[in-house]
């Protein structure tokens, strides 16, 4: 995670120092820099989610509150239940939003969309 | 400046805010009411869309108010939300299940290729609209007939309904505040469609489906407010803090707040006055009467819980366990802060009203959604 923002830094950085110098044109290597990064910035948020909440435990609020006493008394299926059901309804989503930016990539920005 | 006020007075400023933010809700929930009548009022897909256009541009008004008056109401009182939302589990879930495929609904719709089809999503608007209502009606009910939970002296909760808050549906009682929360809202929705669509079918159309809405709102929702008032309510001790039923409580809080029951009254009047000029002179501002008397009604039903020594989360498994305004707040330093926060809230109102003024500079119509600017 630390490292990935070094990383995010220093391209916003050359980004901003070569569009400065109107030095952008042609940097294809840079372009696809930028591309392949886009999938790191959700690494390096799930990075930090699992940092957060791993480091923690055992304590919900340090010294205060453990983890254990604060989890609901609520039954295992009732939780997997609504586990599935959001997977469902995301992965719905998700298609869904995929066959709608493909359909608007393929029409291009001039012509329609909003 | 806050730091000096007793914990007590953070305890009722919060509890005023709360109140004041689910009033709004209840307003802005004239949304959910338009969704539902999508079918009815839009015989034509140019009708349709002018209709879901109309709620599509305030949509995230009534999202926004719900995740902030839900955002407030948990962060100053914390035991109310680790006791309802862990405990009322399913009827929580349900609720929030209804808003997620609101928001997409209004995204996707119309936009090609979008996998479930246009059909789906208007479903989708329609069942936020009936589920949102009804079980935010139902669930807020069981603030005056309480539920069934138990707290011990570590703040551990143990729900003991059977359904995880689902049962909250077999007391009438709350039902009755569901269905008149859901023909409010239709009745908002239609008065804000003749506000905001300038349409020779629709605007008729709205007109008579008024009546079929506007009279069922008006009869369950005195049926509710009668009932509570011959209900017998949870009162707690000022000094001992010991919790006990208390006959015809609702109604002691109605004689025992007058400037309460003022406000209640002017929001009752001012409903039915916008109902008035909607129904019998064809007027298109009954919104604003209407939508105005909602807020002042709804403030004022949340104070009738909450102040006065009464407990605004009963429990009636165990009496001791109901909460309060005293005993489920957030510590003074956290109410402190937050209330210094909270002086942001006039820019916030400004802001909302400056946006919503900009949004509704024109009336929706058939030209605009054949252009080619932005619509739902």
């Amino acid at each position: 995670m630390v490292t990935l923002r070094g990383h995010f830094l220093l391209l916003i950085v050359v980004f901003l120092w070569l569009g400065i110098k109107d030095k952008l044109e042609g940097k294809n290597w840079l372009f696809w820099t930028a591309i392949l990064t886009i999938p790191l910035t959700y690494v390096a948020s799930q990075a930090g989610w699992v940092l957060t909440e791993l480091g923690r435990q055992p304590w919900v609020i340090q010294d205060l509150m453990p983890t254990l006493s604060a989890v609901t008394k609520i039954d295992a299926a009732s939780v997997q239940i609504t586990f599935w059901l959001f997977a469902v309804t995301f992965t719905a989503l998700l298609i869904a939003e995929i066959k709608i930016m493909l359909t608007q990539i393929k029409k291009g920005p001039n012509t329609g969309g909003h | 400046m806050f730091e000096n006020l007793s914990l007590l007075a953070l305890q009722q400023y919060w509890w005023v805010i709360v109140s004041l933010l689910g009033a709004l809700l209840v307003f802005l929930m004239f949304v959910q009411g338009g969704q539902t009548l999508i079918f009815t009022l839009g015989k034509t897909e140019l009708e349709k869309k002018m209709l879901i256009n109309s709620m599509g541009r305030k949509w995230e008004f009534t999202f926004t108010t719900l995740v902030t008056f839900g955002g407030a109401f948990f962060a100053s009182f914390p035991l109310f939300y680790a006791t309802s939302f862990g405990g009322a589990y399913w009827v929580w879930m349900a609720i929030l299940f209804a808003f997620v495929i609101q928001a997409v609904s209004y995204e996707f719709r119309s936009k090609p290729n979008n996998f479930l089809g246009q059909k789906t999503f208007e479903v989708f608007l329609f069942i936020n609209g009936l589920l949102g209502t009804i079980l935010i009606g139902t669930a807020v009910s069981t603030f005056f007939t309480g539920s069934q939970f138990f707290v011990t002296e570590f703040n551990f909760m143990e729900w003991k309904g059977a359904a995880r808050g689902l049962e909250a549906v077999l007391n009438p009682h709350n039902v009755v505040l569901g269905l008149a929360v859901f023909f409010l809202a239709r009745s908002l929705g239609l008065l804000y469609f003749i506000n905001d669509i300038d349409n020779e079918s629709i605007i008729p159309r709205a007109h008579k489906q008024l009546w079929f809405n506007a009279l069922p709102f008006l009869f369950f929702f005195l049926l509710w407010l009668i009932w509570l008032l011959f209900l017998n309510g949870y009162a707690y001790d000022p000094i001992t803090k010991v919790v006990y039923i208390e006959a015809y409580k609702y109604l002691n809080n109605i004689f025992q707040m007058p400037v309460n029951t003022i406000i209640m009254l002017l929001g009752i009047i001012l409903v039915l006055y916008g109902l008035f000029i909607a129904l019998f002179k064809q007027g298109t501002k009954g919104i604003w009467f209407t939508g105005l008397g909602t807020v002042l009604t709804v403030f004022a039903l949340f104070i009738l819980a909450g102040f006065n020594h009464t407990a605004f989360y009963p429990s009636n498994y165990d009496l001791q366990s109901s909460l309060s305004i005293e005993n489920a707040s957030s510590s003074h330093y956290t109410l402190t802060a937050m209330s210094y926060v909270s002086l942001m809230i006039p820019f916030v109102v400004a802001y909302i009203w400056y946006a919503w003024k900009a949004i509704n500079i024109k009336k929706i119509n058939a030209e605009e959604m054949e252009g080619e600017g932005h619509a739902y």
